[in-house]
């Protein structure tokens, strides 16, 4: 066999987990891929790792060296946080818990063979495979859009670079001009993000272009946090913002990229600035992998996120169908976990414990004025169900937003470092 | 000033012969960087030395209403004989000069400087720069030399001047003291030496005598404590008592409550109601509490009824400066929220001891605990989230209960806690128990 550069790393990577490991190992550990280093795939790598202390042994196959939340990248376009903070690198989960990262593309799933092929030609076999690739967008769902056109229009939607190109746009927006954003149609990844998004690019205009104004064409009647952004957007932004659902023809959206135009039922809109935030799917790979439902999801079990197409595969985050848990980093750090256990289970027969899920959606609306939504779930035999909830309320005091604000900055560490070590 | 100059040239010349090593006496060693700069705090007049930050009057007086009014007056006015800050215009040329920052100090650096350096009284240097430059900002409010949108910070620092500076000038007469070298007498100095004032008459020191503390407090186990404490679990209403958790803010200069208070200029107040006066562990009592304890006294609703609205009357020699709480329903309140902190410092309710009971498994509590590890981390980093690592498992129970049964407010913690049973909760204490 040849030894080509990313194998030798590999190779490396994994003696580094045998001098770390305690327990003694070898030919025999069952063996985990994970497809996706987000907030479901890097949490299931670092907890299998990390619980089953060598047991087994865990690649995580992940394109990006350093990859970059989502969350929080709406904080860098109001300028309340660095982007270099949301990047974060892989490298403690494999020095601290011997996790095998693969930074390649997985492009095939072969599952009678048990094998994962990634775009370097390389294989791997897994006896259990996670699948966390996040979303891909629904081609053709925004007319006159594509992913063409997302340095013109950008979508700001999976982490990276995206969302520093669409500041460096808002920033450049002449006096007096338009933002435009395309909100996706349910269901997408994060719920409020687009309105906090909105909220953070009002906020940006409000200081260096305080006469420009902020249109949103959504398909949807309402939306996640709707009368808490309603309010803040009153309080902080009055009269800049207008939001067109679908009784206004904010469902009759066509975008010509070109001409920086926006088509709302018939009336153009000239962009200075356009967010387009198509319709979403599972990433590509779930499709490929032939876990896909006709609706472009991943229908899993709640007890342990198994594929109801592949017991021997699971669906973490945004991908999955799973019921009733908004797509979120938060949600795919939890399911990850219930996850984890699960396959610990299966493969070294660890205890395994009944399935607990939560989720909380912090979202700033403006400086020191934070909110939050969240819930906790149960599995049942149908789908991951909600058990018991809470919202922020409308005319909170300042004293109690600081410290939603701080909580959600408390939350972004911890999770962090919850995924990353 | 020129005071201030020369002891900050002497200063200045021990830590260059410290930092030059190895003196004629071979002693000590050169100071660390991070030791010099734990001292160098000073602030110049023209703002030198002054850290990067900035306080509006608002946020100010929300602060000086916590930490300062206890003592300088809700308006700087000053209770008893704490210091004045405010007001004292016109008085500097009279028998009784009132010496403000507005009417006398010559240099706002000095207030922050001392602020910082020296307040609040008995918790010196616990704000941060921004909380001081809040408080000064509050203060020149307070003494109308700003408006109230005000917003003080190092940049526009040094163009406050405040109205008394011209009247201090460089002491240049020849006979000045600090003029130049010359003989300093060191013995028999003055022929007649006799008594002109007592510093009780004007009642800057507590009357405590000299005697020696051998009071009761330092008894342990007295037979009549362990009879009086248990006297009865109150009832509680919770509104009332949020109500005297505000009220409290004026005593909470002196005196803590909570799982970490400690002993200040007052002593912790866990558990006080129904407890006997002057028992606090470690607490040095006046002359008054020890023979109130030694008559058997009991903290019930009458005697901190009567000790809250006139303190030096109720327990007459009694260190605590503190006025007094006039209204009724402030002092009915702040009793009530004393009767809801318990002994252990918690301000939850007791939990029944067959839940603190439950063993509680480790492995199961580490499955669990990820869930918690989303938000709060592993390593104790306390920012935003509090650290939860660490905590005696009783604690941690105690905690997860009020949750659980709604006395604790935070809503997130209510619905996580709301779905764990005891065992649950007592498996994750004892995960979190073993964390560092």
């Amino acid at each position: 066999m040849k030894l080509d550069r990313r194998k030798f790393i590999g190779a490396t990577a994994g003696s580094v987990a045998a001098l770390n490991a305690p327990a003694v190992m070898g030919a025999g550990r069952p063996r985990v891929v994970v497809v996706g280093g987000g907030a479901g795939g890097a949490t299931a790598a670092r907890y299998i790792a990390k619980d089953s202390k060598g047991a087994i042994d865990v690649v995580l196959i992940e394109p990006q060296r350093q990859y970059h939340t989502c969350f929080f990248s709406n904080l860098a376009i109001g300028g309340f946080w660095d982007f270099e903070n949301t990047g974060h690198s892989y490298g403690r989960l494999a020095a601290d818990h011997g996790v095998n990262v693969v930074h390649d593309t997985a492009v095939g799933v072969d599952r009678d063979a048990g094998t994962v092929t990634t775009a370097s030609g390389a294989k791997f076999a897994y006896d259990r495979l996670i699948v966390a690739p996040g979303v891909d967008f629904v081609p053709g769902s925004v007319k006159g859009w594509s992913l063409d056109d997302q340095d013109v229009m950008p979508h700001a939607y999976k982490g990276g670079t995206q969302a520093m190109l669409l500041k460096a746009q808002i920033e450049a927006m002449p006096e007096g001009g338009t933002f435009v954003m395309v909100a996706p149609p349910n269901p997408y990844r994060c719920p409020p993000g687009p309105y906090e998004r909105i909220s953070m690019v009002a906020h940006v205009l409000k200081r260096s272009n305080p006469t420009a104004k902020i249109v949103i064409a959504d398909p949807k009647p309402k939306f996640s946090k709707m009368a808490l952004f309603t309010e803040g957007w009153e309080n902080h932004y009055a009269g800049m913002i207008e939001w067109l659902g679908p009784d206004f023809g904010g469902d009759k959206v066509t975008v010509n990229p070109a001409e920086m135009t926006v088509d709302i039922d018939g009336e153009t809109v000239k962009a200075d600035a356009c967010n387009v935030i198509p319709a979403m799917k599972a990433g590509w790979i779930v499709e490929k992998a032939g876990l896909a439902n006709d609706k472009g999801w991943a229908p899993v079990n709640a007890a342990d996120m198994s594929s109801k197409i592949d017991g021997n595969i699971h669906v973490l985050g945004d991908s999955s169908q799973q019921g009733d848990m908004p797509k979120s980093g938060f949600s795919a750090n939890s399911q990850a976990k219930v996850c984890a256990m699960a396959v610990r289970g299966a493969l070294t027969g660890s205890k395994v414990f009944p399935a607990k899920f939560s989720n909380t959606c912090w979202s700033l609306i403006g400086t020191n004025d934070g909110v939050k939504v969240g819930a906790s779930y149960k599995a049942t035999d149908e789908k991951i169900a909600k058990v018991d909830g809470f919202i922020s309320q409308t005319g909170e005091d300042a004293a109690l937003r600081k410290r939603t604000y701080e909580e959600s900055i408390g939350w972004y560490n911890g999770i962090s470092a919850d995924m990353f070590g | 000033m020129s005071k201030f100059r020369d002891a900050a040239v002497a200063f200045g010349l021990v830590l260059s012969s410290g930092a030059a090593g190895a003196g004629p006496l071979d002693l000590g060693r050169p100071a660390a960087p991070a030791e010099i700069a734990a001292w160098d705090i000073d602030i110049r007049p023209d703002g030198v030395g002054l850290p990067e930050g900035r306080g509006d009057v608002e946020t100010g007086e929300e602060i000086y209403a916590e930490k300062c009014a206890v003592c300088h007056g809700d308006f700087g006015e000053g209770v008893d004989r704490w210091p004045a800050l405010a007001g004292g215009w016109d008085t500097l040329a009279s028998d009784d000069p009132v010496k403000t920052v507005g009417s006398y100090w010559p240099y706002l650096s000095t207030v922050w400087d001392y602020v910082h350096r020296a307040m609040p009284f008995g918790d010196a240097q616990s704000l941060s720069a921004d909380e001081v430059y809040a408080i000064t900002a509050y203060v020149l409010y307070s003494n109308d030399l700003v408006e109230d949108d005000f917003e003080l910070s190092r940049e526009n620092f040094s163009e406050i001047r405040l109205p008394n500076e011209a009247n201090f000038f460089m002491d240049d007469r020849e006979e000045s003291p600090l003029f130049g070298p010359r003989e300093v007498c060191m013995s028999d100095c003055k022929a007649d030496v006799k008594i002109t004032a007592r510093a009780r008459i004007i009642d800057v020191t507590p009357e405590e005598t000299n005697a020696a503390p051998t009071q009761p407090e330092t008894q342990p186990d007295a037979p009549e404590t362990s009879e009086t404490t248990p006297a009865a679990v109150p009832t509680l209403d919770a509104a009332l008592a949020a109500k005297g958790e505000k009220v409290f803010k004026k005593c909470k200069a002196c005196h803590q409550v909570g799982d970490k208070a400690k002993n200040r200029n007052g002593p912790v107040l866990n558990g006080i109601y129904g407890a006997p006066v002057g028992a606090v562990e470690g607490f040095k009592y006046s002359k008054a509490f020890a023979a109130l304890n030694a008559e058997g006294a009991v903290w019930d609703a009458a005697a901190l009824h009567g000790f809250l609205e006139k303190p030096r009357k109720w327990a007459k020699g009694t260190k605590m400066s503190f006025a007094g709480l006039r209204k009724e329903a402030d002092r009915a309140a702040v009793i009530e929220y004393l009767k809801s902190v318990s002994a252990a410092g918690s301000a939850d309710p007791d939990v029944d001891p067959a839940i603190l009971a439950i063993a509680g498994d480790r492995e199961y509590g580490e499955y669990l605990a990820s869930e918690c590890m989303t938000c709060h981390r592993a390593d104790g980093t306390d920012e935003g989230i509090p650290s939860i690592a660490g905590w005696p498992k009783e604690d941690f129970v105690i905690a997860m209960q009020a949750y659980k049964t709604g006395a604790r407010p935070h809503p997130v913690m209510r619905m996580m806690a709301g779905r764990l049973s005891d065992e649950e909760i007592a498996s994750l204490a004892v995960y979190f128990e073993t964390l560092d």
